[in-house]
């Protein structure tokens, strides 16, 4: 029993020291100052300093485009659950031919990868004169959200109980005031998990930023901190404190909102 | 309070008919009841009265107004689910309200309908609680309530009992029917139990394959049966079906069988066949057979007996049981004979 449990932790503090060592090498590397970067191993410096933090936002615009990608994240969080909560409805509740093609077809427009699209998609948004906008981003994620969004919530919405949506019809509701009064806040967790998942991926994304933006004006975060590097130095210390500051939205969201994530995949995974 | 028409009204999924034209009428304030086995489309009925189906052919009228092309909002009627279909995220108060919240009726109004609902169904200790915290009879008695609250036109049940156990089954069935006979509201209730059809309907019919075999008041289709099918389908122990031939030596049903010309079943209700070691006198028709089995339930006691190499139960009264493999006279009253046509099924007399 013992034996059994020293190895379970020993274990556990291997996939802990997996997932989170760089991470926390990250930490410390943002914590030290120029001259001990290179130090190895990478153990906290003795004068740990908040230069290269503050270095950051006073010399870059770096707020400037955190706040870009807050608004690409959120936005895109919002409108994939917008538009793909009312095509999963639809495909889950109401009665209508062909359902197993349509959810075919989403499927399939997600298998391009990005690579071969970005091109023709930088045309398209020069000829619509979006370039280096925030709304060429956000429309571009979340087309690409979509068909997650639509496949994991329609997994969602099939799990309510067909005789409640029915009973809801019944009790006078129409199907719009069934769809928001019963199955959005039955499937509260789906929505929640899916947009938080939606959200990291329009927070990390980089190919379609780095093509579509070219100022300030839209610039994301993961782009911004990969133009860091100069011709001459490449600034680790910076680039490591940017990282950080990007990854805790993230890490704050996860911990928030961990208890429903749960639930989310866990309702999922029985029901859907 | 309203009537329910239909009229050859017809139901489809593909190219299976679950419906075949029907032509009813369910009278203002009746307890109607469609009984039959599961798949005879006998909810198919209740979702096409609600509007959740669409009709494939014929009309539905409430009060002589066609509501085919209604939303089950617009029909006005409301439905208890098997599974009671609670919104799991509301309360019990919230989910009896919701339906005067989706009319924007007043607060005032809700509220006091709410708590009068409550009161008539004992359900006031248990306004704040999430349904997942309630029992199935208590889970019953919200959807009832939910059902109630906004005195709709009719009141569709689909087998609303079908989920609670045995006891609570029989209380909720005596305060349905207190509960009819007090709101007097158009009630279609659909059930694969014939008992409870029997207790609740004031007419039920019994519905097989899509049509209706029989349409009548309970009493009438437990002593008449109209075919084969009901005749099997009510009653418990389900009853005695023996072929014609096989009464060639039993006086004077052979004779009076004769005169039909033709070939007949014979159903006896194992309730009307009586079983005695000494044979009655000649009021009864008399089988001879041998006991195979004796089966007591509680205050009857069944005796399985061969008659012919037929299989036949009847009800041993008064007597001690007999042995498996004693001979025995089965006696039956000749009124409670049922006598039906062998290819149709259908009854003759």
């Amino acid at each position: 029993m013992q034996k059994v449990q020293f190895r379970f932790y020993l274990f556990l503090v291997f996939v802990i020291t997996f997932f989170a060592g760089p991470f926390l090498w990250q930490v410390i590397t943002s914590l030290k100052p120029a001259s001990e970067l290179a130090t190895l191993p990478p153990v906290l410096p003795s004068n740990p300093t908040f230069e290269n933090y503050a270095s950051v936002f006073k010399e870059r615009p770096f707020l400037r485009v955190v706040l870009n990608s807050f608004i690409v994240a959120t936005s895109t969080a919002f409108l994939s659950i917008g538009i793909g909560s009312l095509a999963a409805f639809a495909l889950a509740k109401l009665e209508m031919k062909g359902k197993s093609v349509v959810l075919l077809l989403v499927l399939s427009a997600s298998m391009f990868p990005s690579i071969s699209i970005v091109a023709p998609l930088f045309v398209l948004l020069r000829a619509l004169h979006l370039r280096d906008t925030l709304f060429a981003l956000i429309f571009t994620y979340t087309v690409f959200a979509l068909p997650f969004t639509i496949w994991v919530l329609t997994g969602f919405f099939k799990s309510i109980p067909n005789e409640v949506y029915l009973a809801s019809r019944v009790d006078g509701c129409t199907v719009f005031q069934s769809f928001y009064r019963i199955v959005l806040p039955l499937s509260a967790p789906g929505l929640f998990s899916t947009a938080i998942l939606v959200f990291i991926f329009s927070w990390n994304e980089f190919l379609f930023a780095l093509v579509f933006t070219a100022t300030v004006a839209s610039r994301t975060a993961p782009v911004e901190i990969a133009l860091f590097p100069g011709i001459h130095e490449v600034p680790w210390g910076e680039m490591a404190a940017a990282s950080v500051v990007v990854t805790i939205p993230v890490v704050v969201l996860v911990f928030l909102f961990r208890q429903r994530i749960m639930e989310g995949i866990i309702m999922g995974a029985i029901k859907g | 309070m309203v009537e329910i028409r239909f009229e050859g009204v017809e139901k489809r999924f593909g190219s299976v008919t679950v419906i075949k034209k029907l032509d009813l009428t369910i009278k203002s304030r009746e307890f109607f009841t469609f009984l039959g086995p599961s798949g005879c489309g006998k909810s198919t009925i209740l979702n096409m009265i609600a509007g959740l189906e669409d009709v494939t052919r014929g009309t539905i009228y409430f009060d002589g107004v066609p509501v085919n092309g209604l939303s089950p909002a617009e029909r006005d009627v409301a439905m208890v689910f098997q599974s009671y279909a609670l919104y799991p995220h509301m309360t019990v108060y919230e989910n009896i309200a919701f339906p005067l919240r989706v009319k924007k009726e007043k607060k005032e109004r809700i509220d006091e309908e709410v708590k009068r609902i409550a009161s008539l169904l004992d359900l006031e200790s248990l306004l704040q609680r999430k349904p997942k915290e309630l029992s199935g009879g208590q889970k019953q008695r919200v959807a009832l309530g939910r059902a109630i609250v906004r005195k709709p036109k009719v009141f569709l049940m689909d087998e609303p009992l079908s989920n609670l156990d045995a006891k609570l089954r029989l209380d909720m069935r005596s305060e349905l029917k207190k509960l009819h006979q007090e709101l007097g509201i158009t009630t279609v209730y659909v059930t694969h139990d014939q008992e409870e059809a029997m207790v609740l309907s004031d007419r039920m019919a019994v519905l097989y394959m899509g049509i209706i075999q029989q349409c009548d008041i309970p009493i009438n289709v437990y002593k008449k049966p109209a075919n084969v099918f009901v005749a099997d389908f009510i009653g418990s122990p389900p009853m005695n079906f023996i072929d014609g031939s096989s009464f060639t030596d039993v006086e004077p049903i052979w004779s009076a069988l004769r005169e039909l010309d033709r070939e007949v079943v014979i159903g006896i209700r194992p309730y009307d066949l009586i079983v005695s070691t000494r044979e009655y006198d000649d009021k009864f028709m008399v089988l001879r057979g041998e006991v195979l089995m004796v089966e007591q339930t509680g205050n009857e006691i069944w005796v399985d007996g061969i008659f012919k190499g037929i299989k036949i139960r009847g009800r041993l009264i008064g007597e001690k049981n007999p042995f498996p493999g004693e001979s025995v006279f089965f006696h039956v009253p000749f009124e409670k004979l049922h006598i039906f046509d062998k290819e149709s099924g259908t009854r003759i007399i």
